[in-house]
């Protein structure tokens, strides 16, 4: 069984017919085949909506305005006009209704769910090591650093003109806007082959996003430093700042250009996965090697650091089950009698507390001082830092 | 084992949580009505007549307990992120009502108070009130972790860590628990089930046994519990001991179920020390099972329990969620 959903917040594949979510988008495929697709009148399944109406008009001799509506489905999702197949090809504004639910039921921050649901890739059918989590969140906060307006803004005309959201993942990769202070910067970068900045320097780190295939081996032609960069510093991710890359949060339009601390890539891009990454918690206490931010950055780092309180569990380091609250009154299993085995031999954890600490179920409670009414205003504030 | 799904007693619902079952409650007015709290992060809401899944919650970690309010239209779960949820089942609308510091492993509604009971590894009871704007109204600390916990009228029992027992009356808690009790089974608790008359509770630990105990301090009742072996298996010889992960009591019948780790599920007579039945073994480890209200149906969680840990959680298959319609195999002998 792969790993259906990390701590952050990711949305599974789902069904447009009837918003049931899926493990993947080949159990989806089945499900809209299964549910959807399916002809009544003989035991054929189709792949998509119009195959049906194709299949019922030509073999069954049914009139088009006689297509029986679309089984299983929501009101007003059981017409032909939309072609799904999968998650290919579902409204935009459906879309953006869907997170919203989503959102709600999670308790997050309007805009925290922006991940699209993808194609899910090979490679992250495992358990992410709390390295990685970690790498992949301090990209995320970074890309966070943006404001919200832009991405919002970036998406509304695809909503608009009803536009549909392709299966790809850069269907909400931010569109490539050119830094105001890279004036040569190209046209145009192809989405999708973009790791978040800062984990260049990571090579053995497996790209965390669909689509994010590699890495151009240097920097795009005419690719120009973002101001404030420190000389001699790695160009952070050889990504016009401002274009996040698929799967990340579409916070980066906009935002990213001033807003990003330019120190903050070389900071993570040096601690490679294995490595323990430098405590953020304690402002200004960058490891050795790194040069401190500059002046005009110093504002940025107590809001890159509060984010990263101590009790995250460190990297490397598996989450740990609390010591027992009362030593006195720690139980030892009698002896089992010859010829039993006991099959569960913890006499003082209970299975679900030893799994609540396994890696794949482990809830920070950090996350959980994000508490869901205040999350809104704490978030906001942070983003204002940034600016 | 396949045909357990084709016996016609025994139906299976349609979208499955896709990892382990943790709880299942059936409606108190709604005898179709079942909840399904999952380690997939999700409280699911089926319609089990109809096999149809009514509603799905996500969850930002696994769902550990979940229960209906009184009148069934709202259902509460907590579970890894802390968090105590309610969810309006008409609306889908969801409203947090507060914390726990540490995962909350049980929830139950005193239908008395019109409260929800929380309880948690971090130690403590909680009390809600959904209806009310500020919905915590008080917490009461424990000795030890609360690992079960179930209530009947007015009586409740919490099984926490170190083999502890409280019992409570809802309507003094501030007085602190009515009883104290070390289990009486030498091994960690892993279930608790009140007794629908309310004279006692039956309880379950990971060694394959269950206990009937009585609230009752007298003497001459007190000389009424005991413990029985259940939920064992002989493989090549060796005894092979699992958990008794739930109980529950029959509505009406006080007769009782037990599952267990072993893919069992039984019905006992709790007064005449007998078991009545004991369904065809299932797939795999039984981690949930609930009555519905009128005692027609038995809903049965088949899934892995992590009794061997992650190793466990690769082999074993994904969950199922059962429904078997019971008949007279539930009631005591000799009752008309």
């Amino acid at each position: 069984m792969g790993k259906k959903k990390s701590k952050k917040a990711v949305i599974r594949p789902w069904c447009w017919y009837c918003e049931r979510e899926f493990e993947d988008e080949k159990v989806l495929m089945q499900h809209q085949k299964a549910k959807h697709f399916k002809c009544k009148i003989c035991p054929r399944r189709l792949n998509t909506a119009g195959g049906l109406a194709v299949h019922i008009q030509q073999v069954h001799k049914l009139e088009p305005e006689n297509l029986p509506r679309i089984e299983n489905a929501l009101p007003n999702r059981d017409g032909y006009e939309v072609e799904i197949f999968g998650m290919e090809g579902i409204p935009a504004s459906d879309v953006v209704d869907y997170k919203r639910k989503k959102e709600l039921e999670l308790g997050l921050t309007p805009g925290t769910i922006s991940q699209p649901p993808a194609k899910r890739p090979k490679f992250e059918n495992r358990v992410l090591t709390a390295d990685e989590l970690k790498l992949q969140l301090e990209a995320h906060k970074a890309l966070m650093g943006g404001s919200e307006q832009p991405a919002v803004q970036a998406m509304a005309p695809d909503a608009a003109s009803g536009a549909v959201v392709n299966a790809a993942p850069q269907a909400y990769a931010a569109p490539p806007l050119i830094p105001p202070g890279a004036p040569g910067a190209p046209p145009f970068m192809p989405p999708g082959v973009m790791p978040p900045p800062g984990l260049s320097g990571a090579p053995p780190f497996p790209p965390p996003f669909p689509g994010a295939a590699g890495m151009p081996p240097s920097a795009p032609p005419g690719f120009v430093m973002p101001p404030g960069m420190p000389p001699g510093m790695p160009p952070p991710g050889m990504i016009p700042p401002g274009m996040g890359p698929p799967g990340m949060p579409p916070f980066a339009p906009g935002g990213m250009p001033q807003g990003m601390p330019p120190f903050m890539p070389p900071q993570m891009g040096q601690n490679p996965p294995g490595m323990p990454p430098p405590n953020l918690a304690v402002p200004g206490g960058a490891p050795p090697g790194i040069s401190p931010p500059p002046a005009s950055t110093t504002p940025q780092t107590p809001s890159v650091s509060t984010p990263t309180p101590s009790s995250r569990p460190p990297a490397n380091v598996t989450p740990t089950r609390p010591p027992l609250p009362n030593p006195a009154r720690k139980q030892e299993n009698p002896e089992m009698k010859k010829g039993q085995v006991l099959k569960y031999n913890d006499a003082n954890y209970s299975p679900e507390e030893n799994r609540a600490y396994d890696p794949k179920y482990y809830f920070s409670p950090t996350q959980d001082q994000r508490a869901p009414e205040d999350t809104r205003g704490k978030k906001r504030a942070r983003a204002e830092d940034f600016l | 084992m396949a045909d357990k799904a084709n016996d016609h007693q025994t139906r299976e619902l349609d979208g499955p949580p896709f990892d382990t079952i943790s709880s299942l409650r059936f409606s108190p007015s709604n005898s179709s009505g079942l909840l399904a709290a999952s380690w997939d992060t999700t409280l699911y809401y089926y319609d089990t007549r109809s096999n149809e899944r009514r509603s799905k919650f996500d969850h930002r970690a696994a769902v550990l307990d979940c229960c209906f309010s009184v009148d069934g239209k709202h259902a509460f779960s907590g579970g890894l992120d802390t968090s105590v949820r309610d969810f309006d089942l008409e609306t889908e609308q969801v409203r947090h009502l507060g914390q726990h510091s540490s995962a909350v492993s049980r929830t139950s509604f005193a239908s008395s108070l019109n409260a929800l009971i929380s309880g948690s590894w971090d130690r403590t009871l909680r009390f809600w009130d959904p209806r009310s704007s500020n919905a915590q109204i008080a917490s009461y600390s424990l000795p030890e972790r609360v690992y079960n916990m179930d209530i009947s009228g007015n009586t409740l029992v919490v099984g926490m860590a170190s083999r502890l027992f409280h019992i409570y009356d809802v309507r003094k808690m501030e007085g602190g628990p009515v009883q104290e009790r070390e289990s009486s089974l030498k091994f960690l608790t892993r279930a608790v089930a009140c007794m629908p008359d309310g004279q006692g509770f039956a309880t379950g630990s990971v060694e394959g046994r269950i206990a009937v105990e009585y609230f009752d301090t007298s003497a001459e009742v007190q000389e009424k519990k005991y413990a029985f072996k259940c939920h064992r298996q002989t493989v090549d010889g060796e005894d092979h001991v699992w958990p008794v992960n739930c109980i529950a009591f029959h509505p009406t019948y006080n007769t009782f179920a037990s599952a267990g780790s072993d893919g069992t599920v039984s019905i006992w007579d709790h007064k005449s020390k007998k078991r009545l039945r004991q369904y065809p073994k299932f797939n795999q480890a039984i981690s949930a099972i609930a009555w519905s209200h009128d005692g027609r149906q038995l809903a049965i969680g088949e899934s892995y329990n992590w009794d061997e840990g992650r190793d466990g959680a690769s082999k074993a298959p994904p969950p199922r969620l059962l429904v078997r319609d019971v008949g007279d195999e539930v009631k005591p002998k000799g009752v008309a």
